[in-house]
């Protein structure tokens, strides 16, 4: 008989109730005894099992029953059982951020902070190229993987109006200024991190754009005369925000095409690939006055402001150097480094620490930044919010609050970081004047505090400074004008014809008009709040 | 009662792997098939019946859709045609009695091993328009290089070369498997009656190669249609949209906007569409 049918022969035996036919009057227990006997040592060539054998089981049986119930009543008498600890909170919040980007800092400083409160931090760092989608999955899933996240500001308003995001005035209320000190974050940071009058993050690094230069040519008498010669009686002014974008691609011009090669073969380095050319075209934009919405939310991306701030890319590209198409802003530095470029486009004022490096590489070589050019710049940031669904956000807000405050942004300056608040951008010890030591770390921090200052003062009451930024959409618009300028900077697309396309495609994600696509808002539409 | 373990027993054994496929494969496809008629918004949480709303969308020739698949089919006829006649000149060399042989045997298959992902990482220095060696290497030749990923017109020509140089040895490998099972009477007697090696070549082993070529052109061509890994590691799409494959374009449209329905409907039509290429495919390999 085989094993299974052995089972299903006394599973029969046992739930019938019925006596093996060999032990008339034996139930119940002789049952069980048997279905274990039949399991544990079956049937060999059709025999019977002996009575013999079933006692010696049974005795076995009774053997580990006996046993396990005295190591049992040991175990309890000896160690009485202690009642259940209470819940503790939890003592570990996960912080999704970039990896490689001052990643060293990271982990340093989530281990201060860990010896501080005894909170555990494991940092994943994420790829920059896939930060967003990776975050966006756990988020929209609720999964709760990340208590902190890292968010960029064209994205902020995108995941607050998903609900995926912990609004943080109750915390901030509950927290002591001292700690928080939240009016000394950057005032236009303090905005676009806000929505529907609620904040969502708090702002820990800061990328606004200014505008990098080689100041010594820039103040070399024979190229300044050379400039004058050549532009009809011009001077030549060092890149900063009272110069316009016309006056920059004359600048351009005049050091791909005049200035020999072996002083300097290029005139300007812009980061034209795919993932940062939007962000060049928007500060031109900007700075002509122009912007993708109208005070009254209609599409305005392909008027006449945002073609010429196009055509004046195109140009500018022309004086890069051949790879700009492929280039991101690490090639840009890069170029800079090796001198073939005098100047950059709209730059992320982060990059110094590796701008100044070109000091040391090209012999008499002065590097200096500025505001952006025409004024305005993209405002970029990386921002600390709570995940809606994060089982420790007690836990979280205090490593956002000490990261993102005061003690936590001094830290992160001293280690070379781009902070976004005042009283630490505007420190004696990072200002070079004071500390020259600092002078490779903090030379932007002045630029940074000034380019937040012209933003709030020049932008128009309803800008403020970029109102894009409040849309639930804004993620997906930026996206996609990523891959629209970049199709026109290559010559696929002309300027007006690529942005009238941009304009549909703004539509499209709005949602508006169907199955034309409109340019203005339908009726009922609500602009987003503030 | 006996138990007919003929019977069960290989059901019992392949259930695991079955499970594993019905999770893996099959589950997504119904999950596909649902969200593609469905207008899904991660983002905004919308989530409506809309039919074949999508599949309207996608036919009534959406533009970038239809970029993206001329230009894979570009990709795809342009890797082909270097692909398989080099193949199968390696897969020749390899099945003489050369020396090193061996060595050479191996040393093709190294692309093969290395992950995409991270040897297009390299490949994008080696394009890069100043010191990548590439650049180098063709200016010496010719006097002049284009902007490999830089250049709209050479971007799609950079990841067509990364690809023959990567999949290349795979058609050697599969073509000289069917080379080495050649009976050798044929080239005996083609000898005896005093034909050239073109000869022997094109009456004897073309005819009789030509299923497992057209099978090799089969493993290749679907391949091709779903090449991710090169756009996303060497140009990101760009120029522009210059070597925005259709996988990569659905990437953006399920990953960048989280438009889950269209890019199901989009995903499931392309799926159609390479069975039906196989199936049809496979049907001339069996007649051959």
């Amino acid at each position: 008989m085989s094993l299974l049918a052995s089972v299903r022969y006394a599973c029969k035996l046992f739930f019938s109730l019925k006596s093996p036919p060999d032990m008339p009057n034996s139930k119940g227990t002789v049952n069980l005894i048997l279905l274990l006997h039949l399991i544990l040592k079956r049937e060999k060539n059709g025999e019977n099992m002996s009575k013999r054998g079933i006692t010696k089981t049974a005795l076995a049986l009774v053997a580990v029953v006996i046993i396990v119930v005295a190591v049992v009543a040991a175990y309890f008498v000896i160690t009485p059982p202690t009642p259940p600890a209470p819940p503790t909170p939890p003592k570990k919040v996960t912080w999704a951020t970039i990896a490689g980007f001052y990643t060293d800092w990271a982990e340093a400083i989530s281990k201060d902070f860990t010896a501080k409160t005894g909170i555990e931090v494991e940092v994943m760092g994420i790829d920059y190229g896939v930060m967003y989608e990776k975050q966006m999955l756990e988020l929209a899933g609720k999964t709760g993987a990340f208590d902190l996240v890292t968010v960029e500001t064209m994205c902020l308003a995108e995941w607050a109006h998903a609900g995926w995001l912990e609004p943080l005035d109750s915390y901030i209320e509950k927290t002591p200024t001292e700690e928080i000190q939240y009016e000394d974050i950057l005032e236009h940071y303090r905005w676009v991190l806000t929505w529907g009058g609620k904040c969502y993050g708090l702002p820990y690094y800061t990328y606004d754009q200014g505008v990098f230069y080689r100041a010594d040519l820039f103040e070399r008498e024979d190229i300044k005369a050379m400039f004058k010669e050549w532009s009809g009686g011009l001077e030549l002014k060092k890149p900063n925000h009272e110069m316009t974008w016309d006056e920059a691609l004359k600048i351009a011009e005049f050091f791909d095409e005049v200035v020999p090669d072996d002083i300097m073969p290029y005139g300007i380095g812009l980061m034209a690939g795919p993932v940062e050319s939007n962000d060049e075209w928007m500060a031109i934009m900007w700075s002509l006055g122009g912007d993708h919405f109208d005070k009254d939310y209609n599409i305005i991306v392909n008027a006449t402001e945002s073609v010429r701030a196009m055509e004046i890319y195109c140009e500018l590209l022309k004086h890069a150097p051949p790879g700009a198409l492929a280039s991101s802003y690490d090639e840009v530095v890069a170029q800079m480094q090796r001198g073939l470029i005098p100047m950059t486009g709209p730059f992320y004022l982060d990059q110094w620490p590796n701008h100044v490096k070109t000091e040391n590489l090209i012999p008499g070589a002065k590097m200096a930044c500025d505001t952006p050019i025409g004024g305005r710049g993209y405002i970029g940031c990386f921002a600390l919010s709570i995940d809606a669904a994060s089982k420790s956000k007690d836990a979280a807000w205090e490593f956002l609050k000490w990261l993102a405050g005061p003690e936590g942004q001094y830290s992160f300056a001293k280690g070379g970081g781009s902070t976004c608040r005042k009283s630490v951008l505007l420190h004696s010890d990072f200002d070079p004047a004071v500390n020259p030591a600092t002078y490779p770390y903090t030379e932007h921090y002045k630029a940074l505090v000034a380019t937040s200052e012209l933003l709030m003062k020049n932008a128009p009451a309803w800008q403020r400074p970029y109102r894009v930024f409040k849309l639930p959409k804004a993620g997906t618009m930026y996206m996609e004008s990523k891959i629209t300028i970049g199709a026109i900077a290559a010559g696929m697309l002309t300027p007006k014809g690529g942005l009238d396309k941009l304009a549909l495609a703004y539509a499209t994600i709005l949602g508006w008009g169907y199955p034309v696509p409109s340019l203005s808002p339908p009726k009922g539409w609500t602009p987003p709040p503030d | 009662m006996k138990i007919n373990k003929e019977k069960y027993m290989p059901w019992l054994l392949v259930l695991s792997a079955l499970i594993l496929v019905f999770g893996l494969t099959l589950y997504p496809l119904f999950h596909a098939i649902y969200f593609s008629a469905r207008n899904t918004d991660i983002k905004t949480g919308q989530d409506d019946f809309i039919g074949l709303k999508n599949y309207q969308r996608l036919l009534n020739f959406d533009p970038d859709l239809a970029d993206s698949v001329s230009r894979t089919l570009m990709f795809a006829v342009g890797c082909l045609s270097i692909q398989m006649p080099l193949g199968l000149g390696i897969a020749l060399l390899l099945n003489r009695e050369i020396k090193g042989r061996r060595a050479f045997r191996a040393i093709i298959t190294l692309p093969l091993v290395a992950a995409p992902i991270a040897i297009g990482q390299i490949w994008r220095y080696m394009y890069h328009y100043e010191f990548g060696v590439i650049k180098y290497m063709v200016t010496l030749l010719f006097g002049t290089s284009p902007n490999w990923t830089a250049d709209p017109d050479w971007a799609l020509v950079s990841l067509i070369i990364f690809d023959t140089w990567q999949w290349t040895p795979f058609v050697a490998l599969i073509l000289l498997a069917g080379l080495q099972g050649l009976p050798p009477e044929p080239y005996e007697s083609a000898t005896i009656y005093g034909a050239s090696a073109l000869q022997k070549f094109r009456y004897i082993t073309l005819p009789k190669m030509r299923p497992l070529i057209t099978l090799a052109a089969i493993f290749r061509i679907i391949d091709l249609l779903k090449t991710y890994d090169p756009v996303a590691a060497i140009t990101w799409g760009g120029p522009g949209r210059a070597t925005e494959l259709l996988s990569y374009f659905l990437y953006r449209v399920g990953f960048y906007y989280f438009w889950v329905g269209y890019a199901s409907a989009i995903s499931l039509l392309f799926l159609y569409g390479v069975i039906f290429f196989t199936v049809v495919a496979l049907k001339k390999i069996a007649r051959l």
